[in-house]
């Protein structure tokens, strides 16, 4: 009755080696859309594989597709494709090609889940595609510099994808966006990448939460997008000269909040932004808790925190406009005589000493040396060279447990 | 020994005065203009003033937008300098070379411009990727939007 209803319910195609339907590719020359396909375990090594139908595409005992070092594995060019549970390996880097182990081109409502990629050059490839989900899958690179090595999980010019619980490693960045919108990065590991661990190009009203940046480069770069909401991530262990926990630049209207800043170089560097919101951010034992460069306007920074840091903030310029307001510094040594838990005088995180080393990187040599902690104490009594205005006018006694 | 002296301050004159690029810290140098690490050397570029002082780029539309600031007056610039997308260990001279925008590379500022040797390359290039065949100022007037 139920079969009459739903019309005849087709029976899932088996893929096995060495059985009638020994290939994906076999498999999907006799599917229809709808169909289901589910390919048992063995090593698979066909050409590259074209999905142009709506199937779902299911791997039972991790099948591993091979791409032999010389071409792209599977590409999704149908709307509502699955594509689950399977291993794909071996891509091969071509520096004239953007080879992906799966690419994903002008198709709607995909997923992508629990899927292994190894040694891939760009792992999953999306581009011009609407209301994707790429879920739990692992994507190991070479952790190789330069060109032999491409991103994770690279989003061009998408809409509306969710990307969710992926762990990504040893790639260019571990996930990239370019002209994407409306994009959802979430609960994802993404570490040891060689560039960043997560890359906004033109990506306009984008969301990343609960994501843990360790051990890349640098963790995250934000640049030349609006309205991007940044909540709850773990910034830690980037490293080196030109290392961020994260890198804004070019970014209007966006927040930052609840984001754990640790053991990075600098955890935020900020130019060309205006109208962030920071709150709730802890930086803690950073070289440079937050770099501000000058051309930021309209940025405000509320109830963070400023621990263990060597330069809480530090900017090369005395004309920036930030608003500081509630934050706690734990270099702060004024008192709270009105018991509000508010300190009764402004505290200027800004060291003359830091401005220094800004203009000056050689100046590091001078670093916990009478002298400087002279000119600092002489500074802060009287600021001549440091921006007044950069100031907070209510720091916090004690940070809340 | 007259000859000697010479030679050697020639030597040193000209090693001095003679400004040139030099290698850059793949993976750990940052960007001149837009500060994201550089990593890909078939999109690098640098700029060398009189004195020797050098700016590097992770991508040619960087050096654009950076020399079209101005942040480095023209008058002190000596050498333009991009990587061959083919064989990016040759530098070219960035106004003479020839550009290529294609969207089959995804190149570091995301416009899909290669720098490339000359004519004859770009073409094969473009019979393989696709694209359009531009110029350095017109390079530069892209770099003044950015």
């Amino acid at each position: 009755m139920v079969a009459l209803l739903w019309g005849p319910v087709r029976r899932p195609i088996e893929v096995r080696p060495g059985s009638a339907v020994a290939t994906l590719t076999a498999a999907l020359r006799q599917a229809q859309a709808g169909d289901t396909i589910i390919v048992h375990a063995g090593t698979y090594r066909e050409p590259p594989i074209i999905v142009d139908r709506s199937v779902t595409i299911l791997g039972e005992g991790r099948p591993v597709f091979d791409g032999g070092g010389a071409h792209e594995i599977v590409e999704i060019r149908a709307d509502d494709v699955t594509l689950h549970g399977l291993v794909l390996q071996n891509v091969g880097v071509s520096y004239t090609e953007d080879r992906a182990a799966i690419r994903i081109d002008g198709a709607r409502r995909c997923r992508v889940e629990d899927n292994e990629l190894d040694n891939a050059f760009f792992g999953i490839y999306a581009a011009r595609v609407d209301g994707c989900r790429i879920a739990g899958n692992v994507v190991r690179g070479t952790g190789q510099r330069q060109s032999g090595n491409a991103n994770a999980i690279h989003l061009y010019s998408t809409r509306n994808v969710v990307v969710l619980h992926n762990t990504v490693s040893g790639h260019r960045d571990g996930i990239y966006l370019e002209f994407s919108r409306h994009a959802r990065i979430e609960g994802n590991q993404s570490s040891a990448n060689t560039r960043y661990g997560l890359h906004f190009m033109f990506s306009d009203s984008c969301d990343y939460r609960d994501n843990d940046f360790r051990d890349n480069v640098s963790g995250v770069a934000v640049m030349y997008s609006h309205a991007v909401t940044m909540v709850d991530n773990a910034f830690s262990g980037s490293h080196g000269p030109a290392s961020y926990g994260l890198l804004l630049k070019e970014l209007r209207d966006s927040r930052l909040i609840g984001n754990r800043f640790r053991d990075n170089t600098v955890g935020l560097y900020i130019e060309g932004t205006d109208r962030l919101t920071a709150a709730d951010n802890e930086f803690v034992d950073c070289g440079w808790g937050i770099k501000l460069m000058a051309n930021a306007d309209d940025d405000s920074f509320e109830h963070n925190r400023f621990t263990g840091n060597s330069f809480d903030v530090t900017t090369n310029s005395r004309a920036t406009r930030a608003r500081f307001h509630g934050n706690y510094w734990d270099r702060y040594t004024g008192y709270d005589l009105d018991r509000d838990g508010y300190g009764d005088v402004p505290f200027r995180p800004v060291r003359l000493f830091g401005l220094a080393v800004e203009q000056h990187p050689a100046a590091l040599l001078l670093a916990r040396s009478f002298f400087m902690d002279l000119l600092d104490t002489a500074e802060r009594v009287l600021p001549i060279l440091t921006p007044e205005a950069l100031s907070d006018d209510r720091p916090l006694m004690r940070w809340p447990r | 020994m007259r000859h000697g002296m010479l030679l050697l301050t020639a030597a040193v004159t000209l090693g001095c005065a003679a400004p040139a690029p030099r290698p850059i810290g793949y993976g750990t140098e940052p960007c001149a203009h837009c500060h994201m690490t550089i990593d890909d050397a078939r999109f690098a570029a640098e700029l060398v003033t009189r004195k020797g002082r050098v700016a590097v780029f992770d991508d040619p539309t960087c050096l654009a937008a950076y020399y079209a600031a101005g942040t480095t007056p023209p008058a002190e610039v000596a050498l333009l300098v991009v990587y061959d997308f083919v064989t990016p260990d040759s530098a070219l001279d960035a106004a003479t070379a020839i550009y290529l925008r294609t969207d089959r590379v995804s190149t570091p500022m995301g416009g899909g411009i290669i720098a490339l040797r000359n004519a004859r390359e770009a073409d094969s290039v473009r019979t393989a990727l696709g694209g359009e065949v531009l110029h350095w100022p017109q390079l530069l007037a892209l770099g003044e939007h950015h």
